[in-house]
């Protein structure tokens, strides 16, 4: 195995694969690429990218490259699949929260009022036309999905270009493609080199999202990344921390980011469904739903 | 024939009016299917907020996406093992 790493979106990148250093840099070349793609797409941070126009110009309809539009429909299908509890349209309740810059730079300010609510139903996109509009008064803020839709098809790409198992890692997002001989060795914690454990990926992904990261003050008090549709406030549900498996990363991250919309109730929802799941409560304490492997569990 | 040049400026701002309400009616259709269609063809953009299908989605997905089938997609390993990746929130 060769890993390449670095960082870029604030967050740790890693490409995995089962081959030598020249694959390892090409694997890395073909995440940095996709990365630069989806940065000038959809950063809600760069204000020449196409995600701020579409929110700048609001409610028209805009042209799009294809990129963009798979990323917004594959935010508004994460939204459909989670009943709105993760909407793409928070983006307007980030920016009056004072979510507004890369998070190094954020905080102090005053949380403005609230406008309209999210609303993910009321998103256009037209597929025909190749164009996107948002109502006005909402934002896009794909945050919840296009990082681990980058981290799956990375790796997808990888794998099919050097034909070979490979793992990516953006920022906690992870995605395996390909079939490796061993699973892959994945550190699962709320937070980067934190306390955690250590379990095996075949395939799928593997996705976190926590409350006790990407935290700012306010002159309201403390507020983090994770908007609840509901409130178009910072969630206050009862998990801070949940680590979901699923068949892709995309689908993990969408589900580990409701969690922390849904709280109390999560369990109730994964349940049924079956979702291998990892919960964190406020008090610290892990519960695990699902597959989750047995043994060397830990808080 | 009668035709003042009074009925005849009539009859053409009379001619005029009804192919600008043609032209917008046939406009407003074009309109309303396109963006019927565009909402039939994504499932946004209105209708009900329908309920949550966290089951279905992963069901579908699995079968679609799993290169293993239905093996498990994560499983034990030994403790002790070195971490490739991390999954942590960032």
């Amino acid at each position: 195995m060769t890993t390449r790493t670095w960082s870029d979106w604030s967050c740790t990148v890693r490409a995995v694969v089962a081959g030598g250093p020249a694959v390892a840099d090409g694997a890395a070349g073909i995440v940095r690429d996709l990365m630069a793609d989806v940065d000038r797409a959809v950063s809600r941070f760069r204000a020449d990218s196409e995600l701020e126009h579409v929110n700048d110009v609001a409610p028209r309809l805009v042209p799009v490259r294809p990129l963009t539009l798979t990323l917004v429909a594959v935010a508004l299908d994460a939204a459909r699949h989670t009943d709105g509890a993760v909407d793409p349209t928070v983006g307007h309740h980030l920016v009056r929260w004072g979510y507004d810059a890369d998070i190094d730079s954020v905080g102090g300010g005053d949380v403005l009022p609230a406008g309209a609510r999210a609303d993910w139903q009321r998103v256009v996109v037209d597929l025909d036309l190749g164009r996107v509009g948002v109502p006005r008064g909402l934002r896009l803020d794909l945050g919840a999905t296009a990082k681990a839709w980058t981290a799956d098809t990375a790796a997808r790409r990888i794998a099919a270009r050097y034909r070979c198992p490979a793992l990516v890692e953006i920022g906690g997002d992870v995605a395996a493609a390909g079939t490796p001989d061993e699973p892959w060795s994945v550190w699962v914690a709320e937070t980067a080199g934190g306390p955690g454990e250590i379990v095996g990926l075949a395939h799928g992904g593997l996705a976190t999202s926590s409350t006790t990261v990407r935290r700012w003050r306010t002159a309201a008090g403390a507020a983090h990344h994770v908007i609840d549709p509901r409130t178009g406030a910072p969630a206050r549900g009862a998990i801070r921390t949940a680590t979901v498996w699923a068949p892709s990363c995309v689908e993990a991250n969408t589900l580990s980011t409701a969690a922390l919309v849904w709280g109390a109730s999560t369990a109730a929802r994964f349940e049924p469904a079956g979702v291998t799941a990892r919960l964190v409560d406020d008090s610290g304490s892990a519960r695990y739903l699902g597959a989750w492997p047995a043994k060397e569990r830990a808080a | 024939m009668n035709d003042s040049p009074r009925r005849r400026l009539l009859r053409t701002a009379r001619m005029t009016t009804i192919g600008i309400v043609a032209t917008a009616a046939a406009g407003t259709a074009a309109l309303t299917a396109a963006a019927s269609h565009a909402t039939a063809q994504n499932g946004v953009g209105g209708g009900d907020s329908g309920t949550s299908d966290v089951t279905g989605w992963s069901n579908r997905s699995s079968s679609l996406d799993s290169p293993s089938g239905s093996s498990p997609g994560i499983v034990q390993v030994p403790s002790d093992s070195q971490p490739q990746g991390g999954s942590n929130a960032s």
